[in-house]
């Protein structure tokens, strides 16, 4: 299929701050986005990705700042002349017009002709196969969609910068996947800049170039997607990043023959899936089974540790014969641990970051 | 909504209520019904039987009516209808950019005017009566039908303006953000997104202007002098003379003219009007 090829777009936050009224939202934020990249922004909800994200489409004024797109500064420019396209996550179509017409509305109020508006239309739909579907009404529509036809109106106007807020959030799980690939495809075959929001870690992981972890109002880190799960720079971020959630226990919950070997050690970081049953380098004793979840690729134990009776949660591949009551000695090789001081800052040892 | 869990009445209980009902509205009905004969039967019939039905029709009051006057009653109809239509046309425009203007736009003291334009909400008619009349009277406008449509263009009518409020309010603000992203000026969200979609309110607001100017009898007395610019209120009244006999027969049968457009009216919007006060949540 060929498409056009608009170019991308270079962005570049500087010390980017909002407050509404006396209330500080976003505490000076700097990011630097390379053209053709996929940006996704991640956080608990009222992180502030979502009004970063309307702040760079230019729906939110910016308290101070710099935001530069292709080295102009774009802080005043009103939204239509910041080369964005944004998809919502409601979608957001005019429910009074057909496909067609929410998709050609955008060019027709930048006057274009209009045997070039039905080119761009088709070519859109073509693109998202949605040309059955160019005469219906949006609520003709299923979720799934609105969706392309939401997206199609994003296209059509060949934007140098994609914006999407949560744009999978009102999807069923398996729709939600599908077009998690389609988008990814898009942006491949657009190459355009894509920027998105979401809650959804997993979303986060599959989908970016470069992921931006944020929290109240702060960036926690930035990096790829293996560097935020490998390396994580502190107890948030570890936190936040792989399904289920990494074990983070306290050295004082460990028995004291392990945590004497991290003295400058405040928590460590397992993740479930790096714990094994049995002898390893690091033992952290035999844990108490509670929950046995059979998911048949990977087997899911919830259970505490000795003495503290600290929660654990230990991913085992492959599907594993055990009944909750029964005792399970667990460790983990030393290169997996991740170690964090008082402050909930990564500790490094020589490894990379 | 389900209804489920909710068992029918049984029938003795439906069957009072229906009887119920129908009374009730036999009497609410009553003095219309007997306008309707009253304009039909024998002017001397008239007061002198309670019946509804009359002894003979004869439809020499409505004759009587429409040219009894100086002026034919026809005139009196297209006075009343100018007067509506351009009414109609002003309340939309004006209160909905208003609305617009209220809803969507920020600007200082957005907040303290919104609330002046409710003021005057409480703010009787009778009340400004006098220094309007002084005012239109400088004007020279007083007999022609401008003190009664001109204010009309200036959002005068703050009802309907706190009307299309809640409804502009309704219309989620993503949609209008999609319109900026797509280039689109305040104007031009107003016209093509946020108007084909107050469709409800805007047909609410529409039919209840028509409504409220045909009856209105207050505004046009004072203001319209001459017979020839009477509204059909006005001409209605003037059957009712009290130097001479009124034609009591020509009042009712130009009563029910009258009350034909509203009649059309309502039955033909009649589905847009229900949905409009359902989506709205109007009363008054």
């Amino acid at each position: 299929m060929t498409l056009p090829t608009s170019s991308a777009a270079a962005l570049e936050l500087t010390n980017i701050c909002k407050s509404y009224g006396d209330v500080p939202i976003i505490h000076g934020i700097d990011l630097a986005i390379k053209p053709g990249s996929f940006v996704v922004f991640v956080g608990p909800s009222g992180c502030g990705k979502s009004t970063l994200l309307r702040m760079i489409a230019g729906l939110e004024p910016i308290t101070s700042g710099d935001l530069v797109i292709d080295g102009q500064r774009m802080n005043e420019a009103p939204a239509s002349r910041r080369g964005i396209a944004m998809v919502f996550q409601s979608y957001a179509l005019y429910p009074h017009m057909d496909v067609y017409q929410n998709l050609s509305f955008g060019l027709e109020t930048a006057k274009m002709r209009k045997a070039e508006i039905a080119e761009r239309v088709s070519r859109a739909a073509k693109i998202l196969k949605i040309e059955p579907l160019l005469r219906r009404k949006p609520r003709q529509l299923s979720g799934g969609q609105r969706q392309r036809v939401a997206i199609g109106r994003a296209i059509v106007r060949e934007p140098r910068l994609f914006l999407f807020d949560e744009p999978l959030s009102n999807l069923d799980a398996e729709l939600r996947v599908q077009m998690r690939v389609e988008i990814s495809n898009l942006h491949r075959d657009l190459g355009t800049t894509m920027i998105y929001v979401t809650h959804d870690q997993v979303e986060a992981m599959t989908m970016a170039d470069q992921i931006v972890v944020l929290n109240g109002g702060r960036v926690e880190q930035t990096g790829s997607p293996l560097d935020l799960y490998n390396y994580p720079r502190n107890l948030f971020v570890a936190a936040f990043i792989g399904s289920p959630r990494m074990n983070i226990f306290p050295t004082s919950a460990l028995s004291e023959g392990i945590a004497g070997d991290f003295a400058t050690t405040h928590s460590l970081g397992v993740r479930p899936e790096h714990l094994v049953a049995g002898p390893a380098d690091v033992g952290l004793g035999s844990i108490a089974v509670e929950v046995v979840e059979h998911l048949g690729d990977v087997t899911i134990l919830h259970g505490r540790l000795p003495n503290s009776h600290h929660g654990v949660t230990v991913t085992l591949s492959g599907q594993v014969e055990i009944k909750p009551g029964a005792t399970l000695p667990i460790g983990v090789s030393r290169s997996n641990l991740h170690r964090f001081d008082r402050g909930g800052l990564r500790i490094n040892d020589g490894a990379k970051l | 909504m389900s209804d489920q869990g909710i068992t029918p009445p049984s029938w003795p209980v439906r069957t009072i209520t229906h009887v119920l009902l129908i009374a009730a509205s036999v009497v609410m009905l009553y003095p219309l019904l007997w306008m309707l004969s009253a304009s039909v039967r024998p002017e001397a019939e008239i007061f002198d039987s309670g019946s509804l039905w009359p002894s003979a029709i004869v439809w020499d009051s409505f004759v009587a009516g429409w040219s009894g006057l100086r002026v034919s009653f026809g005139q009196f109809f297209l006075n009343s209808l100018v007067i509506a239509v351009i009414s109609v046309i002003g309340n939309l425009m004006a209160c909905s950019l208003a609305a617009f203007t209220f809803t969507r736009l920020d600007f200082p003291g957005r907040n303290f005017w919104f609330a002046m334009m409710l003021g005057t909400l409480m703010l009787p008619y009778h009340v400004t009566l006098i220094p309007q009349y002084v005012m239109f009277l400088n004007t020279g406008w007083v007999d022609t039908i401008l003190p009664l449509v001109g204010p009309k263009f200036l959002a005068a009518d703050a009802f309907f303006v706190f009307l299309m409020v809640q409804f502009f309010r309704g219309i989620p603000r993503e949609i209008d953000e999609a319109a900026m992203m797509d280039g689109c000026s305040p104007w031009r969200i107003y016209w093509k997104i946020m108007l084909p979609l107050s469709l409800p309110v805007l047909a609410t607001a529409a039919i209840f202007t028509f409504i409220w100017t045909w009856e209105d009898f207050f505004g046009p007395l004072i203001y319209l002098t001459s017979i020839g610019n009477y509204t059909v209120q006005l001409g209605l009244r003037s059957f009712i003379d009290a130097s001479s006999q009124s034609s009591w027969g020509a009042l009712f049968a130009m009563s029910v003219l009258s009350l034909l457009p509203l009649f059309l009216i309502f039955i033909i919007f009649q589905r847009m009007l229900v949905e409009g006060i359902a989506t709205t949540g109007m009363k008054r």
